[in-house]
């Protein structure tokens, strides 16, 4: 999949390139679908309990990614945004509001599976896994490089993606919720509350994103280094 | 870390100072730098200042309220990786950048610091665009962007960040609260048009606490200890040397070179 503008003399009308992305993920999709998580059995449990594991080894980046985005965001309105964007991730409970912060609910998912605390504070301590630590350091590296609608563009693969499976993702979780129930899982709501707040509240972010890269990716340079960082993202989500 | 030259063995045997110790040096570090006030404030105190020194401290300090409070806070809170003392963070941002941006979490619709910064400049008569126009004192943005650098980059590690957000809002305490005193006592200033002191010393006063705990447990080993002190030290420096520009302008009648 290459890019495609070496020769490109003008700025895509913002419309146009937002649909172009969206085609460059369709025809990604074809080659690797989107998977809509659902867990058929407790048996799978252990095989989540690795991949939380995974995820938990050398730390959360969370802070990390979106705090670049807003450090290097000049356009005032937009960074305010991303602030707002860093409460909703960082803990909305922090002014008031009823979330816990993306790092807690990831814990609670993995308690679920049979992952502890005490064990995930001695993960975040650790070492990161060979492969995420340079799959983070690409992707952490990219939010210092880039521009800023770049960086905040780049999110609308994921939450971009997850506004799209919105609905798919939501039903999914239900169904997850009255097979957790029924398997007698402690505190089910907690346990799914990290995915169904990435299924719903990363419907305003992707939002937001596209609305920076509508306005601020406006050169043939910038809507180049976004459709490369978008497909990047793509790799990196898909095993690369 | 500056350009000093690296700590070795004969410093670093030295065992750390317990918490409570740690804080105490700190304070008492605070009152070795600023014996007294900044000479800017104290003719501010003693009623000494014209309309238009006042109109001059507003424009020529609102970038530092503006991307320099902004920048330096948000670059200190990226390294932070605890996140009990992040999450503080994360509401100091909030605080600087208005809890109007939360309003709907918080139901709070107080703004910026920036802008109730400016609203004080409407209450001397500065218009916002001879505050934004204006080209600060040279010293002034030098203060900001050494601000803007340490807390970015390697120079400060984010235990020293904390230490910085405890140095100005030890400075700011004591000084910006009896600056708010002399405006409403001696210069008449408009009530409405202070809500920038009462809400930054509000402001300060909840982050104290926290910064003093974080300091407390983190700076737990030697090293941490004295280059979070030298941090600390050096933001006393940077509040400081903001003010150096007006105080040559318009206590000794020497205009401070200016930014082109």
């Amino acid at each position: 999949m290459a890019t495609r503008t070496n020769d490109q003399q003008e700025a895509l009308q913002p419309g146009e390139f937002i649909e172009e992305l969206e085609g460059i993920r369709a025809e990604w999709r074809e080659r690797f679908p989107f998977r809509i998580r659902e867990i058929m059995s407790q048996e799978e449990f252990p095989r989540l309990a690795a991949a939380k594991r995974r995820a938990h080894m050398g730390g959360d980046i969370n802070h990390r990614f979106e705090g670049e985005r807003y450090l290097s965001t000049t356009d005032k309105a937009s960074r305010r945004m991303q602030l707002r964007k860093l409460v909703d991730e960082g803990g909305q409970d922090t002014v008031g509001g009823p979330q816990v912060s993306h790092p807690m609910l990831s814990r609670w998912e993995s308690r679920a599976y049979g992952v502890t605390p005490e064990e995930v504070d001695a993960l975040e301590k650790g070492d990161c896994d060979p492969a995420e630590l340079v799959k983070r350091g690409w992707w952490v590296a990219m939010m210092r490089d880039s521009a800023f609608g770049v960086a905040i563009g780049s999110g609308m693969v994921m939450e971009g993606e997850n506004k799209i499976q919105s609905d798919k993702l939501l039903a999914a979780i239900e169904r997850d919720r009255q097979r957790f129930v029924e398997w007698g899982v402690e505190n089910p709501d907690q346990a799914l509350e990290n995915r169904h707040e990435h299924a719903g509240i990363d419907i305003d972010h992707a939002d937001f994103n596209e609305e920076v890269a509508r306005r601020f990716v406006n050169t043939p340079e910038l809507q180049e280094e976004l459709r490369k960082a978008y497909i990047l993202r793509l790799q990196m989500t898909s095993g690369g | 870390m500056g350009a000093q030259p690296p700590l070795g063995p004969e410093e670093l045997s030295v065992p750390p100072l317990s918490g409570d110790d740690f804080l105490a040096l700190l304070d008492e570090q605070f009152r070795a730098r600023c014996p007294e006030p900044p000479p800017f404030l104290q003719a501010l105190y003693d009623g000494k200042l014209s309309q238009e020194h006042l109109q001059m401290w507003v424009k020529d300090q609102y970038p530092y309220w503006d991307e320099g409070l902004v920048f330096s806070t948000g670059a200190i809170f990226i390294k932070t990786n605890d996140e009990p003392t992040r999450t503080h963070m994360l509401r100091r941002i909030v605080d600087i950048e208005g809890e109007d941006v939360v309003g709907d979490l918080s139901g709070s619709d107080i703004p910026s610091w920036e802008e109730l910064w400016l609203r004080f400049g409407t209450g001397v008569g500065l218009s916002q665009s001879e505050a934004l126009e204006w080209h600060p004192f040279t010293r002034t943005y030098f203060a900001i962007q050494t601000l803007r650098t340490y807390s970015r980059f390697w120079d400060w590690t984010w235990l020293d960040g904390v230490a910085s957000f405890y140095a100005s809002d030890l400075y700011g305490k004591e000084f910006l609260g009896r600056a708010h005193e002399a405006l409403r006592d001696h210069y008449r200033v408009p009530n409405h048009a202070l809500e920038f002191f009462r809400v930054y010393l509000g402001d300060v006063d909840s982050h104290i606490p926290w910064e003093r705990e974080a300091l407390a447990y983190w700076c737990c080993t030697t090293e941490r200890q004295i280059t979070a002190a030298r941090a600390f030290r050096e933001r006393l420096d940077i509040e400081q040397q903001l003010l150096v520009g007006l105080e040559q302008t318009c206590l000794r009648g020497e205009p401070a070179f200016q930014v082109p």
